[in-house]
């Protein structure tokens, strides 16, 4: 997919763990996991809300999109 | 009453299609014997010979010269010794595709029992299923079944778009 979700580089400013969001977003490892590995097909509007809500970010910082990569990860 | 999960339907007839895993090749191998005793043995030896013999003696003894079974069976002796390894040997096909039916048909019924349904697993087991289906009425020249096939193969296109939705909202976070 050509969307790339940057959550652990924003993770990585915050210095907050997997766990620690998990936690606070009330989301399993698994699924955080999911995301931040990029094989999540879709986001729930209430999921990105309480990410960036936790991060203390904007989903455009979240969220970027490469034209490039569109065949390579799918 | 419950389609899934334990004691459901599918539970059920998981159980069911396993003893039924079990008496098809006894049943089918006690039906190729008596067909091969038909065919190939000779009907009139000495029941005193063999225990073999007494056997054959004693499961034909209520037939008689002039009844209907006794004469379809001596048409069957009486065909090309080709067709009649042909009729065998189809009939082995024929008890292996139901092997294989019944064998199948259980590993869906597993799965239903323990709440899998729309997975990849389940589409090609489906899949399988349908082709020997198809095959199976292809071989027995019964329309019913053939029906039956049609509608495993929409069932199957059914559970693959299942399938692919399940995933979408498995991997939806």
């Amino acid at each position: 997919m050509s969307i790339i979700f940057r959550l652990d580089r924003v993770m990585a400013d915050r210095k907050m763990s997997l766990n620690e969001l998990a936690k606070r977003v009330q989301l399993t490892n698994s699924n955080l996991s999911i995301l931040k590995t990029g094989k999540a097909r879709a986001i729930r509007m209430s999921t990105l809300e309480a990410i960036c809500r936790e991060l203390n970010c904007q989903p455009g910082d979240l969220l970027e999109y490469s034209p490039d990569d569109e065949n390579t990860n799918e | 009453m419950k389609l899934l999960g334990e004691k459901s339907l599918s539970s059920i007839l998981s159980k069911l299609l396993h003893v039924l895993l079990y008496v098809v090749p006894v049943a089918s191998i006690f039906i190729a014997f008596i067909l091969s005793t038909i065919f190939f043995s000779d009907l009139k030896e000495d029941p005193s010979v063999s225990c073999y013999a007494q056997f054959k003696h004693e499961l034909f003894s209520d037939l008689k010269g002039d009844d209907k079974e006794w004469q379809e069976m001596k048409k069957m002796r009486d065909l090309h010794p080709a067709i009649r390894v042909l009729a065998i040997s189809l009939l082995g096909v024929y008890i292996a595709l139901l092997f294989q039916i019944i064998r199948k048909s259980k590993l869906i019924f597993d799965n239903f029992r323990n709440n899998i349904v729309f997975s990849h697993k389940n589409v090609l087991i489906l899949s399988g299923l349908t082709k020997l289906v198809i095959i199976f009425s292809i071989i027995s020249a019964n329309f019913s079944s053939l029906l039956l096939g049609i509608i495993l193969l929409i069932l199957t296109d059914i559970l693959k778009n299942g399938t692919a939705l399940q995933e979408e909202h498995d991997l939806t976070i």
